[in-house]
């Protein structure tokens, strides 16, 4: 039987990873934000649009990217509230509404024009493949999310999310791979490429990892109802 | 709940169809294959000249009596750039926080011309 000490340490070393887990992904979803804030000017300056000024002559591309990159804020955003075991506890109520702006913004906005975006990426057919991939599941994850937690399955509608959070963090995990690459030289479209898988399938697979330590059964938790 | 599930879902099937017949509407025109190509920079090969000096060899006061000239070829490297610009050593801030494409910083570098140096043979 572990003493008072012990557990405190215990504790203590969750906490502290926890916090090493945690600080990093707020500070980049925030600089992501940040960052995202002054494409609404509508300037053409960025490299960004410049690499794409073709795509940006259709309305519908260049409505679309815009109402993504706006979704793709608020999710960042909202999602960074939703973790937290003491605003679970102590204000339960902003979970409640925070999750509900996240839902309807993946369903409606964000998820759609990602899907639509997703044919016209960057790179050969396999990063656009898994552009397409992304969107579904983004929306799949999210939909079971809402549906377990409409059915009262708190543990479901927790694994769900946690994929639909690891699909909205690949935007931030691609950028630190992004500059990583850079600084070893990795030319930009390979370095696009690669990172582009790392971010997905690396966000994926901690997210799994995750859910797989949490759970009894790693499998119930793909088609529990 | 399930109105935003099937407006989802339908927003989701009309984006998947317009993407579908938007991409084979462009792919046609060849947008598509010019729009990620990155233009390859050639650099022009390095200019060496060669030169050749005839140098007189100074007679020995007993035996020589014709003067014997030795060919002492020198190499100038004149390293003449055209490209001017020297990409320097990376730096990141926090607006390359980004999708787009990291440009890294540019230096011009002076060009440097070397003289010839010519090689005398002593007594």
């Amino acid at each position: 039987m572990p003493n008072s000490r012990q557990l405190t340490l215990q504790s203590s070393v969750r906490y502290f990873f926890a916090a090493l887990f945690w600080i990093p992904i707020v500070f980049f979803s925030l600089l992501l934000v940040k960052n995202t804030l002054p494409y609404f000017s509508f300037s053409t300056n960025f490299i960004f649009i410049e690499e794409r000024a073709l795509l940006f002559l259709k309305p519908v591309y260049k409505a679309s990217f815009y109402i993504h990159i706006f979704a793709g804020m608020f999710c960042i955003t909202a999602a960074l509230t939703q973790f937290s075991s003491y605003i679970l506890k102590k204000r339960k109520a902003i979970h409640i509404w925070m999750g509900k702006i996240y839902v309807l913004v993946v369903l409606i906005l964000g998820a759609p024009t990602g899907l639509y975006m997703s044919f016209f990426a960057k790179g050969s057919f396999w990063e656009r493949a898994l552009f397409l991939f992304m969107a579904i599941y983004w929306f799949y994850s999210t939909t079971k999310g809402l549906q377990m937690i409409k059915l009262k399955n708190v543990l479901a509608h927790k694994n769900w999310m946690i994929r639909s959070y690891s699909m909205a963090m690949t935007a931030v995990t691609f950028r630190i791979y992004h500059i990583l690459f850079y600084y070893f030289g990795v030319d930009h479209l390979h370095n696009y490429e690669i990172s582009l898988w790392i971010s997905v399938l690396g966000n994926m697979l901690i997210a799994e990892y995750f859910i797989f330590r949490k759970s009894k059964s790693y499998l119930k938790t793909f088609y529990t109802n | 709940m399930k109105a935003i599930i099937y407006a989802g879902i339908g927003l989701f099937s009309a984006a998947t169809v317009y993407g579908v017949v938007d991409y084979y509407g462009t792919k046609k025109t060849g947008t598509l294959d010019k729009m990620y190509k990155e233009e390859e920079t050639v650099l022009p090969a390095k200019e060496e000249t060669m030169s050749t000096v005839e140098l007189p060899v100074k007679n020995e006061p007993v035996k020589a009596t014709v003067a014997k000239t030795k060919i002492v070829t020198t190499k100038s490297s004149k390293t003449k750039r055209t490209f001017p610009f020297k990409a320097k050593v990376r730096e990141v801030k926090f607006s390359d926080f980004s999708r787009g494409r990291i440009v890294p910083k540019k230096v011009a570098e002076d060009t440097k011309t070397v003289e010839p140096v010519i090689e005398q043979e002593d007594k």
